[in-house]
């Protein structure tokens, strides 16, 4: 049996360890803040909880509703709180936006516990981190807003020259430029260089295919070049058909055969 | 048949005119023509389409196998932006020649004739 100064010297050692914790780690039984970390309290200006909990219960309170729907709220239109979520859905990436005392929108990535001792009592309180993902998902965003561009390379020919990840909305909005530039510049031939593209799926394939398909309707022949041996195994192994697509492993073989194709016209 | 057309050269250029979708013999029509007129060469301009759905694709795809059968050849042209983006959502394939406009697809003809 451990005495009370051993105990009480785990403790401090215990507290010590969370206080050191860069993530925020909060105790709340959904509506109340119970105890926190010091990084909680060094981001809300506060110097106890006490001081916090002058001002509101709970840290939901300065969740932001930006409207699309991608972050935590405090209390869902079907009365689902927050921490209901999270317990309730542990395999979901949860984010919530909160403001700072500054005033500045922070972005966490959320995952929470329920307080559970070894031998199963549940304390009916919950574990709560959030880890501040702001720089990551600023630079997600300005990846998915950068406009891809399309580079002439000469009367005939262009070159996109994809990066990050296409989805379905970048995709369609891809696949509108690309034909208004047809239309445009009257293309023969325009090279899809996919070499900058992080993930090749079938989801991805199919956008790819969609494109190149869409092109021919405008009469432009589409070069999907920039097929890495990785990508060109993921390609046959999900069973992906690119017959009737022209394609190359680099972009100097894209446009070597570019000019063969627009010989063939 | 309310398409008009045009023809020079043995190639026809026919802008469809979307109301020939309920002309059943629209393709029977095109044959008379070619036999009166002899042309060996088709082109059909969409410029009056301003949506083309997958039913529109069936009829063009229809003409184009009837002609294909009297070694007609066709290149369909003048797909808009947004049907071209939006049509591969809604059918798998397309299985006719197609050009970006009738200059196009005139030269796209005679290129062919050189060859």
């Amino acid at each position: 049996m451990k005495n009370k100064i051993e105990i009480e010297a785990e403790l401090k050692k215990t507290r010590l360890i969370i206080d050191a914790q860069p993530n925020i780690v909060i105790i709340t039984d959904g509506e109340k803040l119970i105890d926190a970390n010091q990084t909680f309290l060094k981001f809300f200006g506060v110097k106890t909880i006490k001081d916090f909990l002058k001002k509101t219960d709970c840290i939901c309170d300065f969740f932001i509703n930006d409207g699309s729907n991608k972050y935590l709220q405090k209390v869902y239109p079907d009365g689902t709180r927050w921490i209901d979520i999270l317990i309730n859905e542990p395999e979901i990436l949860h984010k919530a936006m909160v403001l700072n005392i500054d005033g500045e929108k922070t972005i966490f990535e959320v995952k929470a516990n329920k307080l559970i001792s070894n031998d199963g009592i549940d304390y009916g309180q919950d574990v709560v981190v959030f880890s501040d993902i702001t720089t990551m998902e600023n630079q997600a965003t300005l990846i998915a807003e950068m406009e891809i561009p399309i580079l002439e390379i000469n009367q005939n020919t262009t070159l996109i020259p994809l990066i990050g990840i296409l989805d379905s909305v970048k995709s369609q909005s891809l696949m509108e430029n690309i034909l208004i530039s047809i239309k445009e510049k009257t293309t023969n031939v325009a090279i899809v260089d996919i070499e900058g593209i992080i993930i090749v799926d079938s989801a991805v394939a199919a956008h790819l295919i969609k494109i190149t398909k869409a092109t021919k309707l405008m009469g432009c022949t589409t070069i999907l070049s920039g097929i890495a041996p990785e990508v060109a195994q993921t390609i046959v192994n999900l069973g992906i058909n690119l017959d009737g697509i022209n394609t190359t492993s680099t972009l100097k073989d894209a446009i070597n055969l570019s000019k063969i194709l627009e010989n063939e016209k | 048949m309310k398409s008009n057309y045009l023809i020079n050269d043995n190639i026809a250029v026919f802008t469809l005119d979307p109301k020939d979708k309920q002309f059943e013999n629209m393709g029977l029509e095109i044959l008379k023509i070619s036999k009166k007129d002899f042309f060996y060469h088709a082109i059909f301009d969409l410029t009056l389409f301003d949506i083309i759905s997958s039913e529109d694709i069936i009829f063009i795809e229809k003409l184009v196998h009837i002609l294909k059968l009297h070694h007609i050849d066709v290149i369909v042209c003048n797909f808009n932006v947004y049907s071209a983006s939006i049509i591969f959502h809604f059918i798998d394939d397309i299985s006719f020649k197609t050009e970006l406009n009738v200059q196009k697809a005139i030269d796209v003809i005679k290129n062919n004739k050189k060859k």
